[in-house]
């Protein structure tokens, strides 16, 4: 239930070793790399080190996913690889290279052949067109004076050039357009003494020409011995596309192993991508969970007898200045709520894990305003449905499935079930009938509450050595004296007696407040503290900010008490409506309709504004008074690059 | 005073104070003034670290900054600054946060292309084997244009336009190169042209895009933006028209071919006599309307005159967009004027770089700037 202690850890030792270390981390999952010249910083040896920050086989790898995805295949996953490649990286290179060779000369084929039928279809278009007007390509101009020019172009640039067309001596006409290529087949009818000016403008748009020869003019006025001749391109085309799959199944154990040694490398130097070097050594420097620090330094031992490792407390190397992750460990119901706190911030390394009394608050606050059996099922079943249609996400659905449970057990201490408190009797109070109690209960709960923020507080800068801060300031042990005080004195007089006189009582509360006004000089006096000097007018707004945080942070909380009657007397207006439409002539069908609308609208719409007023209480009046937060995740480069953070 | 335009939310009033507010952390003509007369790189950068550029300056020996580190970083802040808006925006807001920032992509794929191309031009700010810096730097941000991995290891020209996501501004990429997929087979005199052809396809991919968002946005907020995005569409598209006709030779038919399909207030007609006008006849072309002051230079010196049309267009870009400021409305338009003004500043402390690195005249200098700074002493 905290944030887990880090270690930094470094292995200097020779390249193959070093591999080999990196390799098993990848299988464990606990290391995140960073740069040795920063992790080593303080070490004689860190001067030294020099840095690379490339991973070589990332392209290779590129490549052939290439190959798969272009071949038709899907490209292979997490292949089970346990050694790391003992084939150097020119000769895996050589490989890859000769294989995307082979790939390029399939696709220039391919190419030659996709334009090819584009010509022939443009050609067809054409002939249409001519055959419309009753004319054929023996019927085209063959003047000195005229000329004719079709090509292919993107629909854009067809755009272009038809502007274009506006302000030049040309006429340009589409012949088709195809919409899944998003292509425009074009004719432009042209001057010969404009020829060489038009083949700039088509060069600027990058119109693919199609050369007509009139001696095919005969076979262009054909359809069907065009067709004739489309149809085996395509056939030609289809067979060059099942080149490529066909040759990955006839080579599948030759390329697989390929593939898994690419694969591998190409992992291990994710892992080892900010890597250094020294004297010829590798150095490979991270973080690791503390708890693995042991396995860790097992398996480097057993795996590479040569390779040295340093390794160093992450608080001391926090102290030095690095900016060490954040990995949260929490029980597991209480880790659904690490949403929560991730969505407001990440705590620090050095920060305490709010996670715990945010769960148990959480479902607290959230059950006590929205308590009730049969919404509180409305809401798990809302949840469930939203969570698989994929409309909620499976973080938030575990912490509102969480709090529809928590709302159904209020539920039996309220003995609501929608709305109706007949069906079962109350293992409490029934709020509407208990108004008296509801206030003193839910201010009871606020007060708890921000005590243990202000006392995360005092913890946070007690452990900072700012002695000063946490006896005499509004926020230390000053201030939370006197809001105890207060508050006891307030409580005692409700009940009718008082637990100080009122002499008494007034000395204390100023002797605190003077305490608090003068703290920075009393600090400075007792400890040579460096409490923040904000200047006097600044000081004293912030100290009575501070005293009415106390007063509005605490009646903040009366919201608790609000929404679980507002819950009640909203669910009693559902009922009360479709009591009355039940009267009207077919009144039973609306009325159920009226219930069924009321109580969805209840669950849906009160349940968001509960959660947000859930969440409104644990950001703003509990981490508000310690919180910092900005952690950095921690991130450990996997053997799985899909769930890797490389 | 500040009306709020209609529509405007809780989260567009935070945006348009936070950019009022940053707004006045701009640097002013006084500033601009001081940093001429200063005598090194280093010293321009303690100057502005102790101001609004504080913040990119972190880890780096100010003492002994670069040239090109100085002007990575201030492209690097402005990139900053975008991303930081985009924690306030809403849907539609955030969009053409995205869409602006694509810039970014843009010149880190140009910066790849051209490398890999053997051209000499590529820009230090946004160096290819910097992208990574820039992303640890500014780690909220995310390419949208490109895909990252796929771009850092690609190793022909083919697969640096493979890692492009838009699969019509791949397409349009891919034309460009006419085949050629590896540089050494892209013969020297297509060199230019290819890379040139590129270039185009990417501006007009980018800026056509921008404008198409804005184009759609209703009330005074869509009003304003339109206003932004197409000056700025509107002033490329002649420059363009006049730039391919003086330097690359084209005929006023190819010039054409090259504008963007957006248009704001110069019409595909303006634009058609534009490209049959002689590049000295601009002035004529463009009276009445109101891009009218910006070719009206004088013919002295052509390498100035270039310079001094170059600047008034930079400096019509700015005066627009504190013509938004002085509106007075509220609304998201704030923002995008904000990042103008941010983006016009940084081109102006490049200049002065420039100039204070190569012992050029800095009493001219002034005369670059696109802000009014008249003769400098």
């Amino acid at each position: 239930m905290a944030v887990v202690g880090m270690m930094g850890v470094s292995f200097v030792g020779p390249g193959e070793e070093v591999e080999r270390i990196a390799l098993s981390l990848l299988g464990a999952g606990n290391f995140e790399p960073m740069p040795p010249e920063v992790m080593m910083s303080g070490h004689p040896l860190g001067s030294r080190i020099q840095s690379f920050k490339e991973n070589r086989y990332d392209a290779l790898l590129e490549k052939l996913d290439r190959l798969w995805t272009e071949a038709g295949f899907m490209v292979p996953q997490r292949p089970a690889v346990t050694n790391v490649s003992e084939t150097p990286l020119p000769e895996l290179s050589a490989k890859v290279e000769e294989l995307m060779r082979m790939k390029d000369k399939w696709r220039a084929a391919g190419e030659a052949l996709r334009k090819e039928y584009e010509a022939w279809r443009a050609i067809l278009e054409f002939g249409n067109v001519l055959r419309e007007i009753g004319r054929g390509f023996g019927d085209l101009p063959r003047s000195p004076y005229t000329g004719i020019a079709i090509g292919i172009l993107t629909r854009e640039n067809w755009r272009r050039l038809s502007e274009t067309s506006l302000a030049a001596p040309i006429m340009a006409m589409p012949l088709s357009e195809d919409s899944v290529e998003k292509t425009v087949t074009a004719v432009i009818f042209y001057n010969n003494d404009y020829k060489e000016d038009l083949q700039k403008i088509l060069s600027s748009v990058h119109m693919r020409p199609i050369t007509l020869n009139p001696e095919k003019y005969g076979m262009y006025d054909n359809p069907d011995a065009v067709r004739y001749r489309m149809e085996a391109i395509e056939s030609a085309m289809l067979n060059r596309k099942a080149t490529a799959a066909h040759y990955i199944s006839e080579n599948r154990f030759e390329l697989g192993k390929l593939y898994a040694s690419v694969y591998a490398m190409q992992r291990v130097y994710s892992l080892c991508r900010l890597r250094g070097e020294i004297s010829g050594m590798m150095v490979l420097s991270g973080w690791t969970p503390r708890e693995n620090y042991s396995s860790v330094s097992a398996m480097a031992e057993r795996e590479a007898p040569n390779t040295v490792i340093i390794a160093e407390q992450g608080s001391v190397l926090e102290k030095e200045g690095n900016k060490l992750p954040t990995l949260l460990r929490n029980w597991p119901l209480v880790r659904r709520f690490q949403e929560i706190v991730r969505l407001y911030s990440l705590p620090a390394y050095s920060e305490r894990d709010p996670t715990f009394v945010l769960a148990v608050s959480f479902c607290l606050f959230f059950g006590f305003m929205f308590g009730d059996v049969g919404h509180g099922l409305g809401l798990l079943a809302g949840t469930c449905f939203l969570e698989k249609k994929k409309i909620m996400g499976p973080g938030i659905a575990s912490v509102m499935k969480i709090a529809g449970t928590f709302s159904v057990l209020f539920g039996f201490l309220y003995g609501s079930v929608f709305g109706n408190e007949e069906l079962i009797s109350p293992l409490w109070l029934s709020p509407m009938h208990s108004v008296n109690t509801m206030l003193p209960v839910s201010i009871g709960i606020g007060v708890a509450f921000l005590t243990i923020g202000m006392c995360f507080r005092l913890w946070n800068v007690i452990r900072e050595g700012e002695w000063g801060e946490a006896l005499f300031s509004p926020e230390g042990l000053a201030g939370l004296l006197f809001y105890w005080l207060a508050l006891a004195q307030v409580a005692s007089k409700a009940a009718g007696e008082s637990i100080l006189g009122n002499g008494v009582f007034a000395v204390i509360m100023l002797s605190l407040f003077l305490v608090m006004v003068f703290g920075n000089g009393i600090s400075k006096y007792f400890f040579n503290g460096k409490m923040i000097d904000e200047g006097g007018i600044t000081h004293a707004f912030s100290i009575f900010h501070a005293m009415m945080s106390f007063v509005s942070n605490t009646a903040s909380f009366v919201r608790l008490a609000a929404f679980a009657l507002n819950h009640a007397g909203l669910s009693m207006t559902i009922i009360v409506l479709g009591d009355v439409i039940e009267n009207v002539p077919g009144g039973r069908l609306f009325s159920a309709l009226v219930l069924l609308l009321g109580h969805l609208l209840i669950v849906g719409l009160e349940g968001l504004i509960v959660f947000i007023q859930t969440l409104r209480l644990e950001y703003y009046e509990f981490f508000g008074k310690f919180y910092h937060g900005g952690g950095r995740e921690f991130a450990p480069v996997l053997w799985d690059r899909r769930n890797s953070a490389s | 005073m500040l009306i709020v335009a209609p529509g405007s939310g809780g989260g567009r009033v935070a945006e348009s104070v936070k950019a009022r507010a940053r707004r006045a952390s701009l640097l002013k003509n006084e500033d601009f003034r001081h940093l001429l007369g200063l005598t090194s790189v280093s010293d321009v950068a303690v100057y502005l670290s102790k101001g609004a550029y504080a913040p990119i300056f972190k880890g780096f020996e100010i003492d002994r900054i670069r040239r090109a580190d100085l002007e990575f970083l201030l492209g690097v802040s402005l990139l900053a600054e975008s991303v930081a808006f985009k924690h306030y925006a809403g849907r539609k807001d955030k969009k053409f946060l995205d869409l602006w920032q694509e810039y970014f992509d843009v010149m880190l794929f140009k910066n790849h292309f051209r490398r890999k191309m053997g051209t000499p031009e590529w820009d230090p700010r946004l160096a290819a084997d910097r992208g990574d810096d820039v992303l640890d730097m500014v780690a909220d941000y995310q390419l949208t244009l490109v895909d990252k991995d796929k771009l850092f290891s690609a190793d022909s020209l083919n697969d640096i336009i493979m890692s492009v996501k838009n699969a019509e501004l791949r397409a349009a990429l891919l034309e460009a190169l006419s085949g050629s997929e590896d540089a050494s087979a892209v013969r020297a005199p297509e060199i230019q042209k290819t890379g040139f052809n590129v270039g185009m396809a990417l501006e007009r991919h980018y800026l056509n895009n921008l404008y198409a968002h804005v184009a759609g946005l209703g009330g005074t907020e869509g009003q304003w933006l339109r206003v932004l995005v197409g000056t700025k569409v509107d002033l490329i598209n002649i420059y363009w028209v006049y730039r391919v006709r003086r330097f690359f030779n084209m005929s006023p038919e190819e010039a054409l071919t090259q504008i963007l399909k957006a248009r704001y207030r110069l019409d595909f007609n303006i634009l058609t006599k534009a490209a049959f006008a002689e590049p000295d006849g601009m002035k004529g072309v463009l009276a009445g309307t109101p891009y009218a002051g910006v070719f009206d230079v004088d013919d002295g010196n052509a390498a100035l005159r270039e310079l001094e049309i170059e600047r008034r267009i930079y400096a019509f870009v700015l005066a627009v967009a504190e013509r938004v400021f002085l509106s007075g409305t509220l609304g998201f338009q704030n923002v995008a004027a904000y990042l103008t003004l941010k983006m016009l500043e940084v081109r102006d402390l490049i200049v002065v770089t420039e100039t204070i690195r190569y012992g050029l005249d800095r009493s001219k200098a002034g005369l670059l700037l696109c802000r009014s700074l008249g003769k400098v002493n």
